[in-house]
């Protein structure tokens, strides 16, 4: 017996704010979302700034797979080596321990929401 | 006893499709949303590396999966048209961690994946050809019948 696949295609869009990005991801978080992610240098050229922020919006995400944590650990290397901080928030407890038994964590800071992360960054720029 | 069999093409995406469907079965069983994650995790993990390494991506070539349910555990076997590769004593995922995160492309979570979620993964061969076997221990809920643990 096989299966029905629903359509869970990755798909990414982002939102300016006058210091970082906010990259609003939806559907399934797999290799497919190594183009949009990592070879889409547009946003890139956003974060050129040190010190500047990437928000990952997670919420509409319900799949993550080891390819897909690959993905997240090559752009939060490259975000980092730029001197600017990643951001996710909308995570489920299940992949937030997942991003901390690969270390994820110690590269980008997890928030519950899109108002505390927001909060947290205008604290930093004070 | 719950009992199913699914057999997908190796086409990534369809182990998502496959884990809903499972999840669905199981859920009866096994009444914590963080244990089904985690069990879901693991599967696809593990029809990923069939797919990969096992089938080398070519969709005429299938990935079988057969669930078993008893009142201990659900054992859920993985077989792919592979000569087969034993997991080996892998480390645990956070001696892995540095060296994975070194690479150009740092892939290679899944079996720290399947090993830190599964309670036991044997591999082996059946009729089909190269098989993984996660088990997953059930709480027990029966008071009668043998069955005392919690």
């Amino acid at each position: 017996m096989g299966v029905v696949r629903v359509d869970r295609t990755f798909h990414m869009s982002e939102r300016r704010l006058p210091d970082g990005l906010i990259l609003d991801l939806k559907g399934d978080l797999t290799r497919e979302a190594e183009g949009p992610l990592l070879h889409d240098d547009h946003w890139q050229e956003v974060l050129m700034k040190p010190g500047f922020c990437l928000l990952l919006n997670f919420t509409e995400v319900s799949y993550i797979n080891s390819a897909g944590i690959a993905c997240l650990i090559r752009l939060t290397r490259a975000v980092a080596s730029r001197s600017c901080h990643t951001f996710a928030y909308g995570l489920t407890p299940h992949y937030q321990k997942l991003f901390r038994m690969v270390g994820l964590t110690e590269h980008l800071m997890i928030y519950p929401d899109e108002i505390s992360v927001l909060g947290r960054i205008e604290a930093l720029s004070d | 006893m719950i009992r199913h069999t699914w057999s997908i093409a190796s086409i990534l995406g369809q182990e998502a499709a496959l884990a809903d469907d499972l999840l669905q079965r199981i859920a009866p069983v096994i009444d914590s949303q963080p244990r089904l994650e985690e069990i879901r995790t693991a599967v696809t993990e593990a029809c990923l590396n069939a797919m990969e390494h096992g089938n080398r991506f070519d969709a005429r070539k299938k990935v079988r999966v057969l669930l078993g349910v008893s009142d201990e555990a659900i054992v859920i076997r993985i077989g792919d048209e592979g000569e087969g590769c034993p997991l080996g004593d892998a480390a645990p995922l956070a001696a892995d961690r540095a060296a994975i995160w070194k690479l150009d492309n740092p892939r290679g979570w899944g079996i720290g994946f399947i090993r830190s979620f599964s309670d036991r993964v044997r591999t082996g061969y059946d009729e089909h050809g190269f098989y993984v076997e996660l088990h997953f221990l059930l709480p027990c809920k029966r008071v009668n019948g043998g069955c005392q643990g919690g």
